[in-house]
């Protein structure tokens, strides 16, 4: 019993000499471009909705382009998560040399509305993706690209 | 003994939760004025007319029926806490955007404005 308190006793010793050493660090980080994207589709409908509207409803585009003979708007929010892990242990004094591991993981996702205008300045065809509902873990881990 | 553990534990947390906390911000400004829109009328004023009043576009953007002039700024706030074990960070970016088109004969035809940069704000990722 003694043997038993006296390893859980050391275990613990160490786990939290490794720990509070700062070797191990979890890293949460998030970046946000842009305000959130919520697209009226009863407001943009093909064939009917004109470039005013659509400004008038949504603001200025995040990008212009020319695509053929039509103009195109994009709206566009991006979403990055990143969580890092890293376990390192200092030996230098045992041995030369350290152990370290660090595994990340990175997911951008894009919530992004395309709008094409013809010369007339009316919406010829739109397409919305709302990659911000795809969930995190499940996404990066996803065989799918 | 119940003294010596509640020390322990005390130290152990206050020690866990030590840190540091930093925010910062970053601005790419462009003095456009929106309260200026008032003085334009579209099918009226021309491209020297709106570059005259706003100044230079951060960008111009040749399209199918004409031009677009983009002005563009932006506000980045960030937070970043280190803890002894765990590090939040987060960031955000917010523009104020103004895009104006213009015909092929530079007549302004349409303009939009979005005003989210003061949406820009400092936390912690959620």
């Amino acid at each position: 019993m003694d043997f038993r308190i006296n390893s859980l006793l050391v275990s613990i010793i160490v786990l939290v000499n490794v720990l509070l050493s700062g070797c191990v660090t979890y890293q949460i980080a998030k970046y946000v471009e842009g305000d959130e994207l919520i697209v009226p589709k009863e407001q943009l409908e093909v064939g009917k909705t004109t470039l005013e509207e659509a400004l008038t409803v949504l603001g200025a585009p995040n990008k212009v382009a020319k695509v053929g003979v039509e103009n195109l708007l994009v709206y566009e929010r991006a979403l990055l998560y990143r969580n890092r892990i890293k376990v390192g242990i200092p030996l230098s004094e045992l041995i030369r040399g350290s152990f370290d591991i660090a595994a990340y993981g990175t997911l951008v996702r894009y919530d992004s509305l395309a709008l094409f205008f013809n010369t007339q300045g009316i919406l010829s065809h739109k397409t919305f993706e709302k990659g911000s509902t795809h969930p995190y873990l499940k996404t990066l881990f996803a065989d799918k690209q | 003994m119940r003294l010596t553990r509640y020390i322990a534990i005390i130290s152990m947390i206050t020690t866990l939760l030590s840190g540091c906390l930093v925010i910062g911000k970053n601005k790419e400004f462009q003095p456009f004025d929106s309260t200026e829109l008032d003085k334009l009328v579209p099918g009226q004023n021309t491209a020297t007319e709106v570059t005259e009043i706003f100044g230079a576009p951060s960008e111009v953007v040749e399209l199918a029926n004409g031009n677009a002039y983009v002005y563009k700024r932006t506000v980045t706030k960030g937070t970043v806490c280190w803890l002894v074990l765990l590090t939040f960070g987060n960031a955000e970016k917010q523009h104020d955007q103004l895009v104006f088109f213009f015909d092929l004969g530079d007549t302004l035809t349409h303009y939009g404005l979005s005003l989210d940069a003061d949406k820009a704000k400092y936390g912690f990722p959620d």
